[in-house]
């Protein structure tokens, strides 16, 4: 304090009486020594009232100690600080002061103090004021309709420039990346509006890298001297300066847990020393802008939801599939198309329960799994039934459901498809494919499905006829059913370049069966595609061993007709030759008697008439076989067994044919055994034998001998009859017994071809057996046996 | 008068034709079978032949062949006598240089007939 020593004493009392300041002077006791006006106008006390008093009158009761502390602190010199004191008035009242203190030496050297207080109810006053425009302010932007970011920002702007009284008030938008801010807009507080040109600025984080590490420091950037504040003066030359700007306030706004962006209040004048509510309100106005932030967000949200359940709305309605909602039983909701389905108004969907539409067999099945999805069981999601429509026509329709709710109750929410038309596609499918499944599985074929030649498929005839099980086929090889590897190579290799050309396979070819039988099997093949093999071949697979012994039977039969023809001819040709001999001898003798007969001599005239005779017998012999014949086939042939005396019936047997042999001819007999008499039918027996021994001279050599030989035993007798004649050809010997049939070496030697059918048949009466040994050129043995039965 | 060779494997049937032959005045020459007929042929030469056509060994087209290919018996005149009645038969035994045809059962006057046409002129009963 400067020296006031060389001034009046009055000056001094009259400045303590003009001071606007209350002054007080304390002593060491703490008693009023002096106040001036102001203290005695701040405290409501008279200065009388004050003086010698304690000086804690002035203060609050309870801050009564604390006084007394504060002012022996004042007086040893140990208070410095100015601080905020509160007076109490002498009504009571209190009132905030700003006290200031320092210790004096009075002349007797006693200390005391001298305080001045300063009123600060009007500063609280203008204070309190601010806050409150502040929070009118505040208020206000609360209320603002925050949905248009863009127009609340200008508002935003507007009432924090005016509030706080700055000139440029502009928001800036951090870019994602934090590498750059763009300003959005620009308050001009003098112009009373936005700098739109300036919208649009952006200051990179590389330009200003000490700005951008504190705007992210989200606290905010109070600069009063923005020029010289290290987190600024990077913009003092190229913006500051030029724009006037002395102070800046930037407050980060934050919206969903980041920094979005920062405002910017920017002071041009002289320097602004930013107080606590400066940065409060700048910061409240920075979560206003978060709000607007939020706000629009909503907003945008809320038109999204809005715009989509439109859009929902518009597809459910017209949604191909009928949709219908179904609560308690009854249709809650129906889109267009369900009408369309049902022919019904929505008036009368929404009127009856909705198993009213549901055609009655199906039903129970319908309101079983609507109860079960309620109840939230397992029911089937997807199935189809009948509905009956407003026309009374039935519909198939196929069903997908799902538990919902509708209007916080338990629903289902259903999507119907009409599938009529392809459920009797399926079902036409269905039938057709099961006719030809039943075809298939019937016919009495073999039909094999292949490919990569194994079976994929066979039907039952398939099976059967190889005699395997199907499901031993099904993915076997047909290699099986081949004798070995390269025979169904062979087949393979004919077989699949005929299918590639879109050809049908047919072959008949032996199968093996599972037994390892075979069989004929006409096999045929067609490829399902041509151009690609792999899709498999159907093999059609016919027994016709049948028909092939139906056709070999035929080509028999027709042999055997032609057989017949040949021996008819040959019969014909034989009875001419057999017959045409005796008759020419006949007549001639008959003639020679005739013209002749008294001239000649009598033993000319017997022997004519012997050959007569003897042509006559020899045409009858000759009938008499094909008689044999005849009734041998018409089974009429008799047998009648009776006691011969075989020996002697064999001798003369052999004497009778002895004398008809001719050319030199002989017959070598003899009999073995005992002789005694055994049953048989003569006449068959003398048809064998006659017959063998006949053959045997006719197909021998002039002078041939002709063995006969007869062997008696206890259960048979047995006959052997051996020439050395022309032999039987192989080829002919298996059927030397059939009628007319004569081997094929017998050239011009006479004979009809019944012989030794006669021979055979006769001994099938007797139950005999004949057996015969032969070789061309070198002769022939018979050897017939004949069971005597007792 | 000639000689008539009778080639015939039927002995009953032979005698017979002999015996026909014989009261005509010919001379007759047997033969049973084919060979003898055509050694009989080569050795008597005779002025006709008259033989059977189915016998054992050489058959009637046999001997005729036989002896159409040796100049001294080729030009004898042929008669056959057959028991087949076939036409095919008969066809056959003209076309291979037979003279005559005679099928059994014959009567005299055919079997004469046939002889008087083919032998020499003068030659006949």
């Amino acid at each position: 304090m400067p020296a006031v020593s060389h001034l009046e004493p009055d000056f001094l009392a009259a400045a303590l009486n003009v001071a606007r300041i209350g002054i007080c002077f304390v002593d060491d006791q703490g008693l009023f020594i002096e106040v001036n006006p102001a203290f005695c106008e701040l405290t409501g006390f008279a200065r009388e009232e004050l003086i010698g008093r304690a000086w804690t009158i002035a203060a609050p009761p309870e801050a009564a100690a604390n006084a007394e502390r504060f002012l022996r602190a004042v007086l040893s010199d140990s208070a410095r600080v100015p601080g905020q004191w509160k007076i109490r008035r002498k009504n009571g009242g209190m009132v905030e002061a700003l006290v200031s203190f320092r210790p004096l030496t009075r002349g007797d050297g006693r200390r005391c103090a001298v305080l001045t207080f300063a009123d600060l109810t009007a500063r609280i006053a203008e204070h309190t004021e601010r806050i409150r425009r502040h929070r009118d302010v505040l208020l206000g932007l609360a209320a603002l309709d925050k949905s248009d970011l863009r127009a609340a920002l200008g508002q935003i702007l507007a009432a924090d420039a005016a509030t706080l009284g700055i000139e440029r008030v502009s928001y800036w938008s951090l870019e994602d990346s934090a590498t750059a801010i763009r300003c959005e807009a620009l308050y001009i507080l003098s112009r009373g509006g936005t700098d739109d040109g300036f919208a649009g600025t952006r200051l990179h984080a590389a330009d200003y890298p000490t700005y951008f590490s504190a705007l992210l420091g989200d606290r905010p950037i109070a600069a009063d001297d923005a020029q010289r504040d290290p987190a600024t003066r990077e913009f003092a030359s190229g913006y500051l300066r030029p724009l006037g700007i002395t102070s800046m306030l930037d407050v980060p706004v934050w919206f969903q847990g980041k920094v979005v962006g920062v405002i910017c209040h920017e002071h041009i004048g002289p320097p602004r020393e930013w107080s606590g509510e400066d940065i409060a309100f700048a910061s409240s106005a920075a979560s206003m802008i978060s709000l607007a932030h939020e706000q629009a967000r909503w907003e945008d949200a809320m038109k999204a939801l809005t715009r989509s359940e439109e859009k929902y709305r518009q597809v459910v309605e017209n949604a191909n599939e009928a949709i219908a909602v179904v609560q308690d039983g009854r249709i809650r909701y129906a889109n267009l198309q369900c009408t369309r389905l049902s022919g019904f108004t929505l008036e009368e969907l929404y009127a009856r329960p909705f198993l009213d539409f549901v055609h009655g067999e199906d039903a129970p099945m319908v309101m079983g799994n609507y109860l079960k999805r309620l109840r939230g069981e397992d029911a089937d999601a997807s199935y189809e039934f009948r509905i009956i429509d407003k026309a009374g026509l039935t519909h198939w329709v196929h069903i997908n459901a799902v538990a919902m709710e509708w209007e916080s109750r338990p629903a289902t929410l259903n999507f119907l498809t009409d599938v009529t038309e392809r459920h009797e596609l399926q079902e036409n499918l269905r039938r057709s494919l099961a006719e030809r499944e039943v075809i298939l599985k019937t016919a009495p074929v073999g039909i094999s499905f292949a490919s990569n030649r194994r079976h994929r498929w066979v039907n039952d005839a398939f099976a059967a006829m190889l005699g395997y099980d199907k499901s031993e086929l099904v993915g076997q090889s047909s290699r099986m059913h081949f004798d070995d590897q390269e025979s169904w190579e062979t087949f393979g290799a004919e077989a699949y370049p005929v299918l590639t050309a879109g050809g049908t396979y047919v072959a008949e070819r032996l199968m093996k069966r599972k037994d390892g039988s075979r069989f004929w099997c006409q096999v045929s093949g067609n490829a399902v595609d041509p151009g690609d093999l792999a899709r498999g071949s159907i093999w059609i697979n016919v027994d016709v061993t049948e028909r092939r012994r139906a056709e070999q039977e035929i080509l028999r039969t027709l042999e055997k007709e032609k057989e017949l023809n040949e021996l008819k001819s040959r019969f014909v040709a034989m009875t001419s030759h057999e017959f045409r001999t005796p008759l020419a001898t006949i007549l001639s003798s008959a003639e020679l008697l005739e013209q002749y007969g008294p001239r000649l001599p009598a033993g000319e005239q017997q022997a004519l008439h012997q050959s007569i005779r003897a042509g006559v017998e020899r045409m009858t012999r000759m009938l008499e076989n094909v008689l044999i014949i005849g009734r041998s086939e018409a089974q009429m042939l008799e047998f009648q067994p009776v006691p011969t005396d075989l020996a002697g019936f064999c001798g003369r047997l052999a004497e009778e044919m002895k004398l008809a042999a001719g050319r030199g001819h002989s017959l070598d007999y003899s009999f073995e055994g005992a002789r005694r008499t055994v049953s048989v039918d003569e006449k068959l027996l003398r048809h064998v034998l006659v017959n063998l021994i006949s053959n045997a001279f006719k197909y021998s050599p002039p002078d041939g001998t002709v063995r006969f030989r007869v062997s008696l035993a206890d259960a048979e007798a047995a006959f052997e009859v051996a020439d050395r004649g022309i032999g039987i050809p192989p080829e002919d010997q298996p059927r030397l017994f059939e009628t007319f049939h004569r081997a094929r070496n017998v050239g011009n030697i006479s004979g009809t071809g019944l012989g030794l059918a006669i021979v055979k048949k006769s001994l099938e009466l007797h139950g005999g057996t004949i057996r015969f040994d032969s070789a061309p050129g070198r002769g022939t043995q018979f050897r017939v046996t004949i069971p005597l039965g007792d | 008068m000639a000689t008539v060779l009778v080639i015939e494997d039927e002995k009953t049937l032979r005698d017979n034709l002999v015996r026909i032959l014989n009261a005509q005045g010919h001379d007759v020459i047997t033969a049973a079978d084919g060979d003898q007929g055509i050694r009989h042929a080569r050795e008597r030469r005779p002025d006709l032949v008259i033989c059977d056509i189915l016998m054992p060994q050489v058959d009637g087209y046999g001997v005729l062949a036989e002896l159409r290919a040796r100049p001294e018996t080729a030009a004898v005149p042929f008669i056959f006598v057959t028991a087949s009645a076939d036409e095919a038969d008969l066809a056959r035994g003209l076309q291979s240089g037979a003279n005559g045809y005679v099928t059994k059962p014959f009567t005299i006057a055919e079997l004469l007939a046939a002889v008087r046409r083919w032998l020499p002129a003068g030659q006949d009963g």
